[in-house]
């Protein structure tokens, strides 16, 4: 499948196009009149539009730079209609007016594109109506209409004009771009690649000034000059510094001291060396190191063979080995005397000649690729690792690579380079499912690196097991030639490769998409259904891009909530007041306790409440139903994990009622049935006073021991009514007494006051009451 | 209460006695037919465990229901892994009020006399 071109937010393109023209003259010719000098991108469209139809000719770039690199810089242009040719007025009368076009996407910070008078600062999305259609920018991007610039000039002798006007033009970015034209019959140019360059108005890397100290108050530093910082060293951060100019090469290292922590080295591999053929283990210091046999980031098998290395163990120690193919073994080498270390403490710099390490003076030619690290002085062990991608405690992989070192733009730039397939994964449905349900796994892939992609790369995908699916139910864009192998529960799909070319109309950095779709089984568990993905570059060696891996998940609820009554009491405080009015209850309010009768059956009284508690551990309880028995089947109860329904018809004393409930959860499980049988106690126990007599005289001043009975024909006695009285269980008859009553006076006032008939239908109170 | 206002209602409620758990959750259910629960709000708790006083608004009832008597009753849960559960219906009675019309303003006309 090939999609639209559609601009990523590290993308940056821009169009020409010349409208109201008749023909293409010569399409290579185009190419040619573009092209940069320093930092000036020199558009001559004069010397090859010649008459071009309305939808002519397209030259477009591409940035394929780090998504996060589109900072300060700039392309300045010329649009010079100066062709050299002297034309008639008729023709003239035909280039008139021309409309130049200037459009294109980029997303970004600070970003100006300017052409002519007319600016556009941070040019955002255009509506669906300003772009024209045969942008298909997807929605995005920026547009400038201007008449193409006129400036005739007319021979004397000849009476015939030429068009002098030029155009200038700016555009704020850092761009790589492939290069290709198209013309009327959709016939297109030999792609070709410039870049990448960084297209500014800074200055060329600096010189620092080497005295041991990187002066960052005076940013003899620049930001882009730091290669990385890497905060993994135990005795602190560490940053590395590179920049260079003609002749040399200038690193700094700050945070750490050579003569006490460690030792550096600074690994070179350039192309073409002196030696071309070097080696992937480090110079025998302590210890060995393998250099990277590949780098996957970067390229694929194009180990890191090194050439030269130069190492600093102290501010007196230091020096530069070579790595000798004919003897096979690493030897000094004198370094010019220009090569310089100044030691300042935690702090380090070093200049060295290209020259000495194989690399030609300016910046054609050579290839170069550099590696650091700090080890420990004595075991070897790593202790920092520049590029910071390097695991210290696995090994080397990657490595910092120019072109060439032209020097324009901080060498940090766009380092490592890269082709990075990332692997993203949804699954849906979002919420939680059940056993049967369908789902499904979508899983998009795509460079997001600076290179595309080479050999093959292919997403593996592992299938839970209650999961009913397999690698049949795999679609979407994967090359469907080599098919997709299965491996187990594991289907290996060979993903569409990137397209080399980074053109109009074809899919830059290829994003592909699979989905996988399948049932949860109908023996599934409860908890995360996950498929696993990783995009990795070979089928055999399984070399892996960082964010490599994708988990797309769907959570199952296999497990149905739980219902039920509640037959225990809270009890505490409980008192309500309404609207600052009256408060009702006590300080003793309790809840429907209720007394178990048998198995499933509980005594209940002419109050009674319906009301219980449901829990799912999963999607949640949604839905509560009860059934009161009275014939009316299920019917919905208010609330959920607190539930009730107050509409149960009390049974006649002594009568039973059966009560059920059953919830739903979130995603349709539903509970098994509780049922709950009710035997209605409605009268009220039976009590008397035995102990004082009624009538009889109590001493004043002392503790009066009361007993009594009480009695209960059905449900029992379940406790007296004061605080001070002891339940005695539930079998009747129950002797309950008030034991040592401390509240001297009202028990007196009381048992002098009261009869024992009003004491004995004072307390206790009846529960069923 | 007015037909046009809320009404607020507190109640302080522990589960200080027995088990201590704390109270969970707190409902009030209202309606104009029994069992009156055809409506209910989720109380705001006092935060901590629980213990200590929900708030409940019973939501403006409009013209319609002028006239009319809402009941409601309460019920709480506590914090235990088996929860407990209360209500307070006022001994079976429900917690009552009267819908009443808002407060009205009388405007008698002004009559100009030419």
């Amino acid at each position: 499948m090939h999609e639209r071109f559609q601009p990523r937010a590290w993308d940056v393109g821009i169009l020409f196009l010349i409208e109201q023209t008749a023909a293409v003259r010569n399409l290579d010719s185009v190419a040619s009149g573009v092209g940069f000098a320093g930092t000036t991108l020199n558009l001559n469209l004069g010397d090859s539009l010649g008459p071009i139809t309305e939808r002519g000719l397209k030259l477009q770039w591409f940035n394929t730079a780090s998504r996060e690199s589109l900072g300060a810089g700039a392309i300045a242009g010329v649009i010079n209609r100066y062709s050299g040719e002297w034309i008639t007025d008729e023709d003239r009368q035909a280039q008139a007016n021309l409309k130049l076009v200037l459009a294109g996407w980029a997303h970004g910070q600070n970003i100006v594109v300017q052409i002519g008078a007319t600016k556009i600062d941070n040019p955002g999305v255009l509506a669906p109506g300003e772009v024209p259609d045969y942008l298909e920018l997807a929605g995005t991007g920026w547009e400038i209409l201007s008449t193409l610039a006129e400036n005739w000039e007319r021979d004397p002798q000849t009476g015939r004009l030429q068009n002098k006007g030029t155009m200038a033009f700016t555009i704020s970015l850092t761009i790589l771009f492939y290069l290709r034209t198209v013309d009327n019959a959709g016939n297109r140019s030999v792609p070709m690649r410039y870049g990448p360059f960084r297209l500014d108005s800074e200055e060329p890397p600096s010189t620092p000034v080497l005295d041991g100290y990187l002066d960052e108050a005076s940013n003899e530093w620049l930001e882009g000059e730091r290669m990385g910082h890497d905060t993994r060293p135990d005795s602190g951060p560490q940053s590395f510094y590179m920049t260079r100019d003609e002749y040399n090469f200038y690193f700094a290292w700050d945070g750490v001291g050579w003569n006490t922590d460690g030792d550096a080295f600074i690994y070179f591999n350039v192309d073409p060396g002196p030696e071309s053929q070097g080696i992937t283990t480090t110079w025998d210091y302590s210890d060995t190191h393998t250099l990277p046999l590949y780098n996957i980031e970067r390229m694929p098998n194009y180990a890191f063979t090194a050439d030269y290395v130069f190492y600093v163990e102290g501010a007196d120690t230091w020096g530069l080995m070579r790595w000798m193919s004919t003897t096979t073994s690493w030897e000094p080498i004198t370094a010019s005397v220009t090569t310089t270390l100044l030691y300042g403490g935690d702090q380090v710099e070093i200049s060295l000649l290209k020259a000495d390490v194989g690399v030609d003076t300016g910046c054609a030619g050579t290839e170069t690729s550099v590696l650091a690290f700090a080890q420990e002085e004595m075991t070897g062990t790593l202790i920092s690792a520049f590029p910071t991608t390097n695991d210290i405690f696995v090994g080397l992989t990657d490595y910092y690579n120019w072109g060439n070192l032209c020097p324009s733009g901080p060498p940090a730039e766009n380092q490592p380079q890269a082709a990075s397939m990332v692997l993203d994964g949804t699954a849906r449905p979002s919420g939680a499912v059940r056993r049967g349900d369908a789902v499904t796994y979508t899983f998009t892939y795509q460079n997001a690196g600076l290179l595309p992609i080479e050999g093959l790369a292919h997403v593996w995908l592992t299938l839970p097991s209650d999961l009913d699916a397999d690698c049949d139910d795999i679609s979407g864009d994967y090359n469907t030639g080599l098919g997709i192998q299965t491996q187990g529960n594991t289907c290996i799909v060979p993903v569409v490769q990137d397209s080399p070319m980074y053109v109009y109309e074809l899919p830059a950095r290829y994003t592909g998409m699979l989905t996988l779709t399948g049932q949860v089984s109908t023996t599934a568990s409860t908890g995360w259904l996950t498929v696993t993905g990783v995009i990795s570059h070979d089928i055999t060696s399984e070399l892996d891009w960082r964010d490599n891996t994708a988990t797309p998940a769907v959570e199952v609820d296999a497990t149905p909530p739980q219902a039920a009554f509640s037959t225990e009491a809270m009890e505490g405080l409980f008192t309500v007041q309404a609207g600052g009015g009256a408060i009702y209850g006590g300080p003793k309010m309790q809840g429907p306790r209720t007394l178990q009768a048998a198995a499933d059956t509980v005594y209940v009284g002419p109050n009674m409440q319906v009301l219980g508690n449901a829990s799912d551990n999963r999607s949640g309880v949604v839905r509560i139903e009860v059934d009161l028995g009275d014939g009316q089947g299920w019917r919905d109860a208010s609330g959920t994990t607190l539930w009730s329904h107050a509409g149960a018809t009390a049974p006649a004393d002594g009568t039973s009622l059966t009560l059920r409930v059953r919830a739903t959860d979130g995603v349709g499980n539903r509970s098994d049935e509780v049922t709950l049988n009710v035997v209605m106690d409605s009268v009220a126990p039976q009590s008397a006073i035995l102990y004082p007599a009624d009538g009889s005289p109590v001493p004043l001043g002392q503790t009066v021991p009361i007993t009594g009975t009480s009695a209960d024909a059905r449900s029992g006695v379940e406790r007296g009514g004061h605080r001070d009285l002891h339940p005695h269980g539930p079998a009747p008859p129950t002797r309950w007494g008030i034991r040592r009553h401390q509240e001297r006076r009202w028990w007196c006032r009381s048992t002098k006051r009261r009869t024992p008939s009003a004491l004995a239908s004072a307390r206790p109170p009846s529960r069923a009451a | 209460m007015t037909s046009t206002h809320p009404l607020a209602v507190t109640a302080n409620i522990s589960d200080a006695l027995t088990g201590g758990h704390g109270v969970a959750a707190a409902t009030l259910y209202y309606g104009y037919i029994a069992p009156y629960n055809g409506f209910q709000v989720a109380g705001a708790g006092p935060g901590g465990n629980g213990d200590g006083m929900w708030c409940f608004a019973i939501p403006a009832q409009g013209g319609s229901h002028e006239g009319q008597t809402l009941h409601f009753f309460i019920a709480a849960q506590d914090g235990d892994v088996t929860p407990a559960t209360t209500t307070h219906n006022n001994d079976g009675n429900y917690f009552q009020v009267q819908i009443v019309a808002s407060e009205s303003k009388v405007y008698l006309p002004l009559i100009m006399r030419s």
